[in-house]
């Protein structure tokens, strides 16, 4: 019934209503003549309504014309309505269809890049070398050869392990493993030592090539051997040596400073009304659309700058937004959201990991508008060796 | 010479065993439940309302009652009618 009724659809059919004397002879006649008619109604001895294919109106209106019956089409089903309301709506359908091409003719470009699985690796440096290979948005998708950019993002990025790219509709998406321990590639042929980097106290070392110079504890000064390329052993009661390329983790305590820290000293529910500030920029026009509300007793918080996008088409314009809220009546933050905040923001600003922190001491003091104004004092564990080359020649005398 | 051809043609398709309904374009009635009848090679129709509909079949006028019929579709040979059939009759 469906696929008839598809039929009837797509051929385009009509209602239609016949009065007259002896409708029974009209409706034998129709279907000698080969008119197919269904659903047909008697409203009274002397009309009936029935439905028809559009195609057969001709024949039909032939038929009732000889016999003095009166014809009248009541409506048009199907195609064929659709094209009578296309023909009054040229505008909206010239529109609809240029729509749909439109979005059809951007489905063949890619226009977005995601990224996934990146800890180490900055997703920026991806999306720069994806640049390099000539993968952007707008780019168009077919022509990507997957396997090669694979090969190359591989070959361009020795922390990655693994590398799989996937192309979903107009996305380009990444997947990125990174390996555990990021090998460093070495030259064997060359003869390296490692020597301190700065004075300081030796908290633990490991060597895994090379002759260790130093031990847990001791105190060494910039420039000073760790880990030596230099490898001597006894043959025959006689002493010899060779030289290797020293490999190996040589950790000791630093303290490092960072000064100028803002924070934000209250805890900012991001369900809280707001008063917003926005800028755009276009090209390299800035326009910004501030409130014009009394910003005394408000703190901003930055949102990160935003490319504005129509659906998953870019503009080129980007957005930032800067959130003003209200601190009356706001909690302060204690000192160890203070220090979680300071954290983060040495992990995301200067690639410090959480991990090698060992202390933190913070020096707070308000700024004018609200701010904190944080030095911090960071004690550190982290790997004080530098490669130095050895010259074999001096090395020998 | 019509007639001669009817009778041979139904002889063979006796003596052969052929479905005469397909071969002989005889009557064939399909009722499922009271609600719908199909007729084929029906010769059109006598008379049509919502209570009565009477089809010629060729041997005998069909009478169909019921209430709140209606013919569902029509074409040369099939003839589909639904509604609450509550009986069908042969006048001969």
């Amino acid at each position: 019934m469906i696929v008839l009724k598809s039929w009837h659809f797509l051929k385009g059919y009509m209602s239609v209503k016949v009065s007259g004397v002896h409708l029974e002879k009209y409706i034998n006649l129709l279907s000698k003549n080969g008119i197919s008619v269904w659903d047909i109604k008697k409203i009274n001895p002397h009309t009936i309504e029935f439905k028809m294919l559009s195609s057969q109106k001709k024949k039909a209106l032939n038929l009732s014309e000889k016999l003095g019956y009166n014809f009248k089409v009541l409506k048009k089903y199907g195609i064929d309505r659709i094209k009578q309301k296309a023909k009054k709506r040229k505008i909206f359908i010239t529109g609809f269809f240029l729509c749909i091409m439109t979005i059809f003719a951007f489905s063949f470009f890619i226009w977005h890049v995601q990224i996934y699985g990146t800890q180490n690796i900055p997703n920026e440096n991806i999306i720069e070398s994806l640049k390099s290979y000539n993968v952007k948005e707008g780019r168009y998708k077919y022509n990507i050869d997957t396997d090669e950019i694979e090969n190359r993002l591989l070959a361009d990025y020795p922390k990655m392990s693994y590398c799989n790219i996937s192309i979903k509709g107009s996305n380009f998406l990444v997947q990125v493993v990174e390996k555990n321990t990021p090998l460093k590639e070495f030259d064997k042929k060359e003869s390296i030592s490692l020597v301190a980097i700065e004075d300081t106290k030796i908290d633990s070392i490991i060597a895994y090539a090379g002759t260790p110079k130093v031990k847990k504890g001791d105190k060494v000064k910039k420039g000073q051997t760790l880990i030596s390329g230099k490898v001597i052993y006894e043959k025959l009661g006689e002493k010899e040596c060779y030289y290797v390329h020293a490999m190996g983790e040589v950790l000791a305590i630093r303290n490092r400073n960072f000064k100028n820290i803002r924070v934000n000293p209250y805890i900012i529910d991001k369900k809280d009304k707001y008063i917003k500030d926005s800028v755009y920029n276009i090209g390299k026009k800035a326009y910004s659309f501030k409130s014009k509300e009394d910003k005394k007793n408000y703190i901003p918080v930055e949102e990160d700058e935003e490319e504005l996008k129509i659906g998953f088409i870019p503009t080129g314009i980007t957005k930032k937004v800067t959130k003003w809220y209200n601190i009356k009546n706001k909690d302060k933050k204690t000192r160890e959201q203070i220090e979680n905040e300071v954290i983060n923001y040495l992990n995301k600003s200067k690639n410090i990991d959480k991990d090698n922190i060992i202390g933190l001491y913070l020096s707070i003091s308000h700024l004018d508008d609200n701010n904190l104004n944080v030095d911090v004092k960071v004690n550190l564990r982290e790997n004080i060796a530098r490669e130095k080359k050895i010259d074999k020649k001096t090395d020998k005398k | 010479m019509k007639k001669f051809f009817n009778r041979t043609k139904e002889n063979l398709t006796k003596s052969l065993e052929l479905p005469e309904n397909i071969i002989l374009d005889k009557l064939q009635i399909n009722l499922t439940e009271n609600k719908e009848i199909s007729i084929e090679n029906h010769k059109g129709i006598i008379s049509y309302t919502d209570e009565n509909i009477k089809i010629n079949s060729g041997c005998a006028i069909i009478s169909i009652c019921g209430e709140n019929l209606f013919l569902s579709s029509l074409i040369t040979e099939e003839i589909l009618i639904k509604g609450d059939i509550y009986s069908i009759e042969f006048i001969v």
